[in-house]
């Protein structure tokens, strides 16, 4: 049988959840000793180990993949665990605080083989400086680090030269999320960063320089437009000389950020340019602020995620008709775009009528400004979904003036509406 | 261009060459071999599972190559099967391993896929002695190993 071949035992396991995995071992002897194995892939703790367990991670502890610890104070366990699993890949610590013992204890005893990190830390005290980050560099194969610390409720402070360190001593890392953290800026601050006690050189290059950062998330982070241009190494002042920014395939997400601002958006659409994602739900950058005249986005061939969210979804007062078709053109030159978000402006018709872009668009979400008796609205939509062939699928029309459509397999459609004695007759609408 | 497969029993079968490299395996020995009609031999295959191993590569055959899963944690992965396949897989037991080993061997990946995921989704929700009655194992269990077991792993029954 093919559960004698362990990858391929272990293939199965993956589609298998824990109870599953806990009946198998209790079929037989036989296969009570293989699928045991399997049972220890995934390590997920709600209380302090027993001395049991202990025992049982001396055995089984090099099959451990991922450790999650979800118990209060975990941190004080987290390294003598690490100690036992020494193949672990992916290590989450929730809700727990540290000392800088700890987490010291924790880098040291931490696997080379790390490569994904989930702390998300409460910690205690009066230091709103997070001092703990900075030890991140010692863990030099980590992909993927989410980081969220936590001090009753307030933000913690991250400076952003030893988000740069980290940067620099992890080349590998490939997907950086901070949460609920102030990025502070030296040079806006004045206090000095661990980094810059650590040494960091400034005449290195940038270690956002010609790597694959895919990911980096600032969600509901304090960060202002100095310390995120800092951050992705764009120069913010006009005078200095503008590098062409290298950073490849960036998915940008600044989710409720409400220090971003229009500035240095408008930079990062300038000087990314192989750009894929850009989200900047709930922030208050300004819509005709960004999709200004005159100029296409140098990323606009690779962006394949637009997402401006308005905050809370209400509408912000009328976009003017020319700062919707300067929408509408900076939306005909995303060819590669397939998620376009920016429900929350209200647009009228102008806006997506006769839009053509984007042949692997597969999902619009837009407020459209509907004069019509929404009912008879919807019902034209429903109509027209219907005679296509339901190619379009109506997801959701929260209000009155939002509808989201997401799109079937085939890649281009229009959807037509006319009414007559309407103010929106013979109009195409890109939904 | 054809390629010719002979299976463990020597039994023959012509097929294109693009449903073929389905296979990394035979891909890779067509590229180290180059341009030739000699057949290649399949000595770990039946004729009996290859024949399905075949029906499999042709359905698939203008499937867009899979990107390999790199994800951490080993057990978020979906266990949904395509109509087409689940019927595909709709074989008594034996086969249905035969067909596991057969992908593992020639390194078809989604049909190796299909098939761990069938195997899971016969054990999933079974009690012990559901999986022993579907997979025929007796129990050689003493009442107080059972016990000791169920014990041992209690830490992992609250995930």
């Amino acid at each position: 049988m093919a559960f004698a071949i362990p990858e391929l035992r272990s293939h199965v396991a993956t589609f298998l959840d824990t109870k599953d995995i806990l009946s198998l071992t209790q079929t037989c002897r036989h296969w009570h000793q293989i699928w045991q194995i399997e049972l220890f892939t995934v390590v997920v703790l709600h209380s302090p180990p027993s001395p049991y367990l202990l025992a049982m991670l001396g055995t089984y502890g090099h099959h451990v993949w991922t450790l999650k610890l979800k118990f209060a104070d975990c941190g004080a366990h987290c390294a003598q665990i690490l100690q036992l699993t020494p193949n672990t890949r992916s290590l989450d610590l929730y809700r727990t605080c540290l000392s800088e013992f700890q987490m010291e204890e924790i880098v040291f005893a931490a696997p080379a083989r790390l490569r994904k990190l989930n702390f998300f830390l409460e910690q205690a005290g009066e230091v709103v400086r997070d001092e703990l980050f900075v030890f991140l560099a010692h863990l030099r194969h980590l992909r993927t680090v989410s980081w969220a610390s936590v001090e009753a409720g307030s933000a913690r402070s991250i400076h952003v030269d030893d988000i740069l360190l980290v940067l620099e001593a992890c080349p590998q890392l490939t997907s950086l999320i901070l949460g609920y953290a102030e990025i502070t800026d030296s040079d806006v601050r004045g206090d000095g960063s661990i980094a810059a006690v650590h040494g960091v050189d400034p005449d290195t290059p940038h270690p956002c320089v010609g790597r694959r950062l895919h990911t980096l998330e600032l969600n509901d982070c304090v960060v202002s437009d100095g310390s995120l241009l800092k951050l992705l190494g764009i120069r913010s002042s006009a005078r200095e000389t503008c590098v062409t920014h290298p950073l490849v395939n960036l998915k940008l997400n600044l989710m409720s950020g409400n220090t971003v601002t229009s500035r240095s958006v408008t930079s990062i659409l300038q000087e990314c340019r192989s750009l894929e994602a850009l989200r900047l739900n709930s922030t208050n950058v300004v819509l005709a602020h960004i999709f200004q005249e005159g100029q296409v986005w140098p990323c606009a061939q690779s962006l394949r995620m637009v997402d401006f969210i308005n905050k809370n979804r209400t509408p912000q007062g009328q976009l003017t008709s020319r700062d919707q078709e300067l929408i509408r053109d900076h939306l005909h030159s995303l060819s590669k775009v397939e998620y376009v978000c920016i429900a929350g402006y209200p647009l009228g018709f102008v806006a997506v009528e006769e839009v053509e872009f984007a042949q692997s668009l597969r999902w619009a979400d837009l407020t459209l400004e509907v004069e019509a008796p929404w009912d008879y609205f919807q019902e034209a939509v429903d109509a027209q979904l219907l005679a296509q062939g339901n190619r379009w699928i109506k997801i959701q029309a929260p209000r009155r003036w939002s509808c989201s459509i997401k799109r079937g397999p085939p890649v281009k459609y229009h959807l037509s509406y006319d009414r007559n004695q309407n103010p929106m007759r013979n109009v195409a609408v890109l939904l | 261009m054809p390629v010719t497969l002979t299976s463990l029993d020597d039994v023959k079968f012509t097929v294109d060459k693009d449903v073929a490299e389905r296979s990394i395996l035979i891909k890779n020995m067509i590229e180290d071999v180059g341009e030739s009609d000699s057949p290649i031999p399949l000595p770990n295959v039946s004729s009996a599972v290859l024949k399905k191993v075949i029906e499999y590569c042709e359905h698939h055959r203008n499937d867009p190559v899979q990107v390999q899963d790199e994800t951490d944690d080993p057990r978020k992965r979906s266990n949904d099967i395509e109509e087409w396949d689940m019927k595909f897989m709709a074989v008594d037991q034996e086969m249905l391993f035969e067909i596991i080993l057969a992908a593992n061997y020639l390194d078809i990946k989604p049909l190796l896929d299909v098939g761990c995921k069938t195997v899971a989704n016969i054990i999933k929700g079974k009690t012990p002695e559901e999986i022993r009655k579907t997979f025929n194992i007796v129990n050689d269990f003493t009442p107080e190993e059972e016990a000791q077991i169920k014990k041992e792993n209690e830490w992992a029954e609250d995930r």
